[in-house]
């Protein structure tokens, strides 16, 4: 690939938008053509430098879809049906009122998604507590990002994905990702893993030989292929390591962290036989992973260590989390040039999305809406008095499962997300949504969970609209309206002023230019942990490379976090660890196997746009389960034939995967699929009980042949 | 005592060792029941130390006292400590060191302290350990019982450091006797140090009670190489502080380690009138003939086995904090799964389960069930035999193979089914498949992952006019993802060309 040109542009050029899928958020440039289908064009940019998957290459295919959205729908007679924009407000109104009026304010629930813009995550959060004047607002990045942001906060005192740009990873010579596939996820990130891969210092831990992996080993790296759940076993067994090969780095302990004392009393039962028992990785792959990490960063070549989702999916994530950041800290990486660490986000804006108040427990500038402070400061911007804005809600999972539940809520306005396919004990989570008065969801295409609604409303996507996105390295990306979006569909921040107006709660608090409810959040923003108060769209539209904080302090912005000092009280980086737990759900003779779940290259979170687009769904078209062919055999099956996967919440019927490198106790199953394929039908809301995020990536299934 | 009294949580418990095995109940047993008005926790350590991690004493004995070595025992670096300085007092763990226990009393349910001291209990647990087996050998003892100076074994932090002193000034040959994978492991390490060492075995190759004949030729030569010479066969019979004489020849050295196996400590439980065969005998619950008692680590013989390993012991304190914290009553210990491994720098050997009978011989080789691999390569010092029957593994040998080991162990222990390819399983797959060139690569195979571009694809854009990297893009989006198939991208454009 083209390497990074001198005086190349790392500006945001007009013109330039990001593509609507991953926290990579490549540059792209999107031209309507004739016949409906707009072309894509790769841009140069630093986190893809030109690059596109073919997810990128083929998001144009949505905007012009035979699927797409184009007018509300309602549900009459049972059957969803075409309606104009005041029928289908008037019920959503009647259905908020209706709800309210049995269960108060929290009678109305809302739900986000990590692919708003950071304008629309901040109203929708306004909206909920202002307008509806409900506590009860959460999206689908408390499963995506929560345990990682919950660690960081814990050890850092703040949490921003890379707190590093993710050029720097470009010359380092050992990268430890943990439970990251990116080959698969967001393939051009890769470019910056180049020099490490060569260097045979990439180490991927995975329980399968992904492609992410695949590339370490081809490049003379290592794959620690671990038993699924087991993480933080490795990481405590890393860092046990780390201290006994006297790799620890004892004057940045001594003046940047505390608590290792009590973190070693954890990680010195990680004996390293211990360790590769639990996990299956061997002493010795511990052993180069630990020389390799210590020795780049000696050499001042270049040392990381990254999380995602594989590591943070847990109902321990935040514990894992926290012994992978033990880890790094032992070794003396974050705060420092050219080593660190940090965690890949997943969705478009699961950074932004995370920081303006969609978050059941905070307010806009990652502000906790239980500090009194916080609620003062918001107040004055909203022009409200701090005892108006209602108190924290309940997380994903466990708001999903009140709904229609006594007591609970029994309208829900859901926007950019789809449960039905994406929570955990999927099936469970669509019951309580069927068990609703009113399930108002807006999107783009029917969904699996707007097929459920009782109100669909068609938005623009991407590509029709303006706004700002903040990546994994906390830049904030302008996204830039290039095509006219359907005559039906309307904007969010219309959907919202409009609903505030008919429900008569202050519409002039809900203004629809993005612009002007950008600048509301930046002073929302202003002096909190995540402050946006110096960016405006005139410098992003400028080609300014602004990475907050970028406030009063820091006008030019944050490239790189905690060069002198952690976000904590006292400066220190804190060493948490608990110790680790077992299993969230064992295995026995009737569950013998352990399924995880992950993303193919093909596809996108629940599928509800790449499965609509022809090249991907040739591509990857139905479900299937990777299996070793000696477990596939015991079961009856062969390459290529029905299987059903079992756990104690449900079954999906999957097309069988032959792989020798898999582990013969492990399945995987990818989870962008719908109906009877839903992999998220098995999987276990066991919750974490720092993050609330549910436990994903393990659960104990059989594998048996289909009937 | 009644079946009853043990089914109240006991409010006092009292561990009589303060090894690897008793700390990690202790700690177990905080996390269990963090109030210790509920649960008092406490530890009496005959040695002057804190817990430490006794694994490291063979690595810590030849650092020779080097400051700041990373492997030295004795309390002295927070490395080799199992837990740090004021952390049992900040647990509400009572640890008490230099408090060897001298008796039982199980009427009043004290134990009483060398010095007369009784402490209560209301649950009492023996981690006591294991000593040294003394072989018989003339002269080896002194007239006061002790050992004869220049002799010593390698168990507890003191003997490492007497070893140490008495090495730094007397560095010549060393004899070590008895090559289990301690012995050999202290060999290995004073050897790497720059010491002269001999290792004697009565047996036919060393850690005969786990490896095969022909992992122990290959292990004679690794150690060969390594600078530590196997006098097999041989049993030691006198010492006379400058000769360690055997029934067949004799060893010239200064130093004698002796490494002739432990022996379960088990005085206090046989004089208390607990039930003891090789060890203080447990059931399934960990408890001994006395239900107020209990019993784990290399003191224990829990269904006809004593370990001698810490991962059972661990396993047991486990158990044992679940049942006494109360966090699960009815939690059992169900034995363990022997892995044995020796590992010094340069060497690898790790040995799990026992071998099916010889494949060879009559009983395995007609059975079907029965498939033996072995891969023997002496001149690399390596060598494997995997022993798989119905499917499972039920023992295997590794010499010099360090990276199946995480594997072979799940395998093993968790009864996993076994991937046909043995071979790829010692080997990885990396090792057993070769790459691909250009033109062995079939038409389907895809070369740019991210873009879904095989080299039919890329062959096919050839021949419509796309004759290099960037043109192939252009055509068809090969490289323009991740840019890892940049290479394979030229490399079929070279292919193409050379071919016309």
């Amino acid at each position: 690939m083209t390497p990074d040109r001198p005086g190349a542009q790392d500006a945001e050029r007009p013109g330039h938008t990001h593509c609507p899928y991953c926290a990579l958020q490549c540059a792209m440039s999107v031209t309507p053509t004739t016949g409906g289908v707009a072309e894509v064009t790769p841009e140069w940019f630093p986190t893809n430098r030109g690059g596109l998957c073919r997810k990128g290459w083929t998001a144009g295919d949505l905007l012009g879809h035979p699927d797409r959205l184009t007018t509300p729908l309602i549900r009459r007679d049972g059957r969803l049906q075409p309606c104009d924009w005041d029928t289908a407000l008037d019920r959503v109104v009647d259905g908020i009122r209706r709800a309210q009026a049995a269960g108060g304010p929290d009678g109305v629930a809302v739900f986000g998604g990590g692919g708003l813009t950071n304008e629309k995550a901040y109203q929708l959060g306004k909206f909920t507590r202002l307008a509806l004047g409900s506590r009860l607002i959460d999206y689908n990045g408390r499963w995506c990002m929560s345990s990682a942001a919950a660690a960081a906060n814990r050890s850092f005192g703040l949490d921003r994905g890379l707190p590093f740009p993710v050029t720097d990873l470009s010359g380092a010579r050992a990268v430890l990702l943990i439970g990251a596939n990116p080959a698969d996820t967001m393939p051009p990130f890769l470019q910056h893993l180049g020099t490490a891969a060569a260097a045979g210092g990439l180490i991927v831990a995975d329980p399968r030989l992904s492609a992410t992996a695949r590339r370490a080993l081809d490049g003379g790296g290592v794959h620690l292929r671990l038993r699924p759940g087991t993480d933080a076993a490795l990481a405590l067994g890393l860092l046990h390591l780390v201290v006994v090969t006297g790799a620890v780095d004892t004057r940045y302990l001594a003046a940047r962290t505390t608590g290792f004392e009590d973190a070693w009393a954890h990680a010195a039962a990680w004996l390293p036989e211990r360790t590769e028992r639990v996990t299956g990785v061997s002493v010795a792959l511990l052993e180069r992973a630990v020389r390799l990490l210590a020795d780049a960063r000696d050499a001042g070549a270049g040392s990381y260590i990254l999380t995602a989702r594989g590591a943070e999916q847990h109902a321990d994530g935040t514990s894992v989390v926290g012994a992978v950041i033990a880890l790094a800290l032992a070794l003396g990486l974050p705060g420092r040039p050219r080593t660190g660490y940090g965690t890949l986000t997943g969705q478009g804006n699961g950074q932004g999305g995370r920081e303006h108040g969609q978050k059941a427990d905070q307010l806009p500038g990652y502000r906790m809406i239980t500090d009194p402070d916080a609620r003062t400061h918001v107040a004055a911007v909203w022009d409200v008095e701090p005892e108006q804005i209602p108190g924290p809600g309940l997380s994903a999972f466990e708001l999903l499962d009140s709904l229609g539940q006594p007591g609970g809520p029994t309208a829900m306005l859901l926007h950019a997300s789809n449960p039905v396919v994406s929570a955990p004990d999927a099936d469970r989570v669509a019951e309580r949504l069927r068990a609703l008065d009113t399930l108002v969801v807006a999107d783009f295409v029917l969904s699996e969970t707007a097929a459920l609604a009782d109100v669909v409303l068609p938005v623009p996507q991407w590509a029709e609209e303006e706004g700002t996105l903040t990546n994994l390295e906390g830049r904030v990306l302008r996204r830039r309206r290039s095509i006219t979006p359907p005559a039906g569909a309307r904007d969010e921040l219309w959907i919202w002023h409009e609903l505030a107006r008919r429900l008569d709660r202050g519409p002039e608090r809900f203004p629809t230019d993005p612009r002007a409810v950008f600048d509301e959040l930046a002073r929302a923003s202003a002096g909190g942990k995540a402050d946006y108060s110096a960016v405006d769209w005139d410098r992003l539209d400028a080609g300014e490379v602004l990475h907050w904080p970028c406030g009063a302090d820091s006008p030019a912005g944050t490239p790189r976090l905690f060069l002198d000092r952690f976000a904590t009280p006292d400066g220190r980086a804190r060493f948490m660890i608990d110790a680790p737990r077992t299993p969230a759900e064992p295995t026995d003779a009737a569950f013998p196997l352990l399924a995880t779940t992950g993303r193919l290259l093909a596809h996108y979170q629940s599928g509800a746009q790449t499965r609509r687009v022809g090249e991907l769904a040739a591509a990857e078209p139905r479900m299937w389960v990777q299996v070793h062919p000696v477990v596939a055999r015991a079961a009856g099956l062969t390459d290529g034939a029905a299987a059903r996967v079992v756990s104690r919440r449900g079954s999906v019927e999957a097309e069988v995967r032959c792989d020798e490198d898999m582990r013969t106790d492990t399945l995987f199953l990818p989870f962008h699929f719908a109906g009877t394929g839903r992999a998220n039908l098995l999987t276990l809301p066991e919750l974490d009980p720092h993050s609330r995020m549910p436990e994903f990536k393990v659960c104990a299934v059989r594998l048996e042949a289909a009937a | 005592m009644s079946a009853a009294v043990v089914r109240q949580a006991p409010r006092r418990v009292v561990i009589v060792g303060a090894g690897m095995a008793a700390a990690r109940l202790a700690e177990e047993l905080r996390a269990g029941e963090p109030d210790p008005a509920r649960l008092s926790v406490t530890v009496l350590g005959a040695e002057a130390e804190e817990p430490y991690n006794r694994i490291m004493l063979s690595h810590a004995a030849a650092a020779s006292g080097a400051a700041g070595a990373p492997g030295a025992a004795g309390g002295a670096t927070p490395v080799a400590r199992l837990k740090p300085a004021g952390w049992w007092d900040r647990h509400d763990i009572t640890l008490r060191t230099s408090a060897p226990v001298a008796a039982l009393d199980r009427v009043t349910c004290e134990v009483e302290l060398a010095g007369g001291e009784r402490v209560g209990y209301d649950h009492l647990v023996l981690a006591t350990g294991a000593a040294p087996r003394i072989p018989p050998v003339d002269g080896i003892r002194s007239p006061g019982g002790g050992l004869a100076p220049g002799v010593f074994t390698l168990r507890d932090a003191a003997g490492q450091r007497e070893l140490t002193a008495h090495l730094a000034a007397h560095p010549g040959p060393v004899a070590i006797v008895g090559a289990g994978f301690i012995g050999l492991e202290v060999a290995c390490a004073l050897a790497a140090a720059g010491h002269d060492v001999v290792v004697v075995h009565p047996r036919a190759w060393p850690m005969n009670g786990c490896l095969d004949a022909g992992a122990g030729a290959v292990l004679v030569r690794s150690l060969a190489a390594l600078g530590v010479r196997t006098v097999t066969g041989a049993r030691a019979t006198s010492w006379d502080g400058a000769t360690l004489r055997l029934d067949d020849g004799e060893v010239r050295c200064r130093t004698v380690v002796l490494t002739a196996g432990s022996a379960p400590r088990a005085d206090l439980a046989r004089d208390a009138g607990l039930e003891v065969g090789h060890g203080v005998v447990v059931d399934d619950e960990l408890t001994t003939s006395d239900p107020a008692i209990s019993a784990i680590g290399d003191c224990a013989q829990h269904r006809g086995v004593v370990s001698g390993l810490v991962a059972p012991a661990w396993d047991q304190a486990v158990v044992l904090a679940a049942r006494l914290s109360g966090a699960d009553p009815d939690a059992r210990y169900s034995g363990g799964t022997p892995v044995t491994r020796l590992k010094a720098h340069g060497l690898d050997v790790v040995a799990l389960g026992e071998f099916a009978e010889d494949v060879y011989g009559s009983a395995g080789g007609d059975d079907e069930a029965t498939e033996v691999t072995t891969l023997c390569e002496p001149a690399r010092g390596r060598y494997a035999r995997v022993d798989v029957v119905a499917g499972r593994v039920v023992g295997a040998a590794l010499i010099g193979h360090p990276e199946p080991v995480g594997v072979l162990t799940q395998l093993y222990e968790n009864a996993l089914p076994v991937p046909d390819d043995v071979v790829s399983v010692i080997l990885g797959r990396a090792e057993a498949v070769a790459a691909q060139t250009p033109s062995t690569m079939p038409a389907a195979a895809v070369v740019c992952r991210c873009n879904g571009v095989s080299k039919g694809d890329l062959v096919a854009a050839w021949a419509d006019g796309a004759r290099d990297r960037d043109a192939l893009a252009e055509s068809t989006r090969a490289g323009t993802g991740c840019g890892g198939c940049s290479a394979a991208v030229e490399g079929i454009c070279g292919w193409l060309a050379a071919a016309g």
